[in-house]
C-alpha cells in the first residue's frame, strides 16, 4: 500500500516529501508531551523524577523515522526498496524507544512504565519508607526488574542513545554500586 | 526590595522582624510571630489562580501567601491545559491532603501517609504532625499532604541516621525500636526522599516554627533559582536556627510566594491554570 503511494505518483514527485514531513510533526507530539512534566505526572510534579532519553535522541528519532518513510515512499522495491523498509522498522524501534519513561512517582508512591504518554504498568512502593524499604532488584544489560513481595515489574531500558539510565532509582533504592558517600544512611549506620 | 539575612547564626531572630520579607541567597522568606492565622485559600471558581489568590489576599488581609500542597489534575483538565493560557475547571484538581477552615473539611483527599501543618484557636497555635488534619477540633486551618523536613525536633530524610550508641541491627527504614529511638537523629521519609532526588534549583514552599521563639517562618524558592539551595541543606539550615517543626508543600514550579500584595515568585503558566491550593497568613 506504501509502495503504491511511491514512484507510482510521477504528477506528484512531491508528495512522499509532504507525507514524511507530516509524519514528522505527528510524530513530534508525543515527544513534546513526553517532554511535558505537568502531563505525566498528572498535576505536581515535584516529587516526581520521569527518566526519559535525552531531547536530541528524540529528535534523532523523529528525524530518522522521517527519511526512513521517505526512502520508503520514493525508492522501487527492487533498488534498495527492501534496505529501506529495514529502515523503516529499525527507526520505527528507535522512536518507541524515544517516547518510553520511567516515571518514580513520590505522589502516587509507584514506579510506573509510560510509553507515549500513558501508563502501561506499575509497581507501587511503601507510601512512608519509599523505595528503599522493601523493593528489589536486578539488572540485566536491557531490562531491570523490581520486585516488591510477590508482585514485580519488568522494564525494558532501550539502547543506544535512547538507553533510559536508572542511576537515579537505584540510588534510592540503595544499590551499593550506586550509592554516594554521604548516603551511607542507606545502612542505617551511626555518624 | 527583600533585606538580605541569612538564616544562620546566633543573633538570627534578633537581626529580623515580623512580618517583613527577607532573603537568604536564592530563598525569600518572611518570619511571624506565630500568633498570626493562617486560612487556606481555595480556588472554586474558573479563574487563573493568581486571581483567586489577588482577591484572597485583599479580602483575608493576609500579609503572606504561598502555594498549598500537592495535587493531581485528571486527564481532561491536562488536555485543556495543554491549549493556551485559559483556566482549567476548579474540580478537575484534587488537592493531596485534607484543607480544613473554620473546624470544617473544604476539599483534598485524604493523604495519611503525609504530614499536615494545624492553626489552632488554642495556645499552642501551630502544630505539626503525621496523617490528615484534625476536624472537628477548635482548629482556624490546617492543610495535609505535607512533607517533613523537621517534626517535634527530629529531622527526616534519607534514610535513618543514628548517633553513636545505636545497636547494629537499627533499621535504615522504618520504625526503629524503642532503645534505638533514643539515637535517631534522622527519620527516613518516601515523600522527603522524592524531593530531594530533584536539583538544588528545584522550587520549594516550606512552612515552618520556631517554638522557643514563637515565629513562624514562611520560605519559598522559586523554580529554576541558580543558587537553589538543596533540600537537606535547607533543612540543616532550619534546624541549625532551632526551627523544631518544618515542612514542604508542593513545590517544582507551584512554588509562589506573594507579600504584601506584590508576586515576588511566580507559578508556572500551567500551574497558574490548574492549581486550586494556597495558604495566607495575617500580620496580626
Amino acid at each position: 500500500m506504501i509502495m503504491n503511494v511511491s514512484t507510482r505518483s510521477p504528477q506528484r514527485p512531491w508528495l512522499p516529501l509532504v507525507l514524511s514531513l507530516s509524519a514528522m510533526s505527528l510524530l513530534a507530539i508525543p515527544i513534546a508531551l513526553s517532554r511535558w512534566d505537568i502531563m505525566l505526572a498528572a498535576g505536581s510534579d515535584a516529587l516526581t523524577l520521569i527518566i526519559r532519553p535525552p531531547l536530541w535522541t528524540q529528535a534523532l528519532a523523529v528525524l530518522a523515522l522521517g527519511v526512513a518513510l521517505f526512502l520508503v515512499l520514493v525508492l522501487p522495491w527492487r533498488r534498495g526498496g527492501g534496505a529501506s523498509l529495514a529502515a523503516l522498522l529499525v527507526a520505527v524501534c528507535a522512536y518507541a524507544m524515544s517516547v518510553h519513561s520511567i516515571i518514580l512517582d513520590g505522589k502516587s508512591s509507584s514506579i510506573r512504565d509510560n510509553w507515549l504518554g500513558m501508563d502501561v504498568q506499575g509497581l507501587a512502593f511503601d507510601p512512608v519508607e519509599g523505595l528503599g524499604a522493601d523493593i528489589r532488584y536486578s539488572r540485566s544489560r536491557y531490562w531491570l526488574e523490581l520486585r516488591r513481595g510477590p508482585r514485580r515489574l519488568r522494564l525494558f531500558l532501550g539502547a543506544g542513545p535512547w538507553r533510559l539510565p536508572v542511576v537515579g532509582i537505584l540510588s534510592l533504592i540503595g544499590d551499593p554500586g550506586t550509592r554516594s558517600g554521604d548516603s551511607a544512611a542507606w545502612q542505617g549506620r551511626v555518624f | 526590595m527583600p533585606g538580605s539575612v541569612a538564616i544562620a547564626g546566633s543573633g538570627f531572630w534578633s537581626s529580623i522582624s515580623h512580618p517583613n520579607l527577607y532573603s537568604d541567597g536564592g530563598l525569600l522568606y518572611v518570619v511571624l510571630n506565630d500568633s498570626v492565622e493562617m486560612h487556606i485559600i481555595l480556588r472554586t471558581a474558573e479563574e487563573i489562580f493568581e486571581d483567586t489568590v489577588n482577591r484572597e489576599v485583599a479580602a483575608q488581609h493576609l500579609i503572606v501567601a504561598v502555594n498549598g500542597n500537592f495535587y493531581d489534575v485528571s486527564r481532561s483538565g491536562l488536555i485543556d491545559a495543554a491549549w493556551g493560557h485559559d483556566p482549567v475547571v476548579a474540580t478537575e484538581a484534587t488537592p493531596i491532603g485534607w484543607l480544613v477552615e473554620g473546624s470544617r473539611l473544604i476539599g483534598g483527599r485524604p493523604a495519611p501517609n503525609h504530614f499536615f501543618v494545624a492553626n489552632s484557636l488554642g495556645p499552642l497555635f501551630y502544630g505539626f504532625a503525621f496523617g490528615n488534619p484534625p476536624t472537628g477540633l477548635p482548629v482556624r486551618s490546617a492543610i495535609g499532604g505535607a512533607g517533613p523536613l523537621i517534626i517535634d525536633g527530629l529531622k527526616y530524610g534519607n534514610g535513618n541516621l543514628y548517633r553513636a550508641g545505636a545497636s547494629p541491627s537499627a533499621p535504615a527504614t522504618g520504625q526503629p525500636s524503642v532503645a534505638d529511638r533514643v539515637n535517631l537523629i534522622q527519620r527516613n521519609n518516601a515523600t522527603y526522599a522524592a524531593l530531594a532526588q530533584r536539583p538544588a534549583e528545584t522550587g520549594k514552599t516550606v512552612i515552618a516554627h520556631c517554638s522557643s521563639q514563637r515565629k513562624l517562618l514562611i520560605l519559598v524558592q522559586g523554580n529554576g533559582t541558580s543558587s537553589g539551595i538543596a533540600l537537606d541543606a535547607l533543612r540543616d539550615k532550619l534546624f541549625d536556627v532551632g526551627i523544631d517543626n518544618a515542612v514542604f508543600l508542593d513545590g517544582s514550579d507551584s512554588a509562589m510566594l506573594v507579600h504584601s500584595g506584590t508576586f515576588y515568585v511566580r507559578q508556572g503558566p500551567n500551574k497558574d491554570e490548574t492549581n486550586t491550593i494556597g495558604v495566607g497568613f495575617t500580620s496580626i
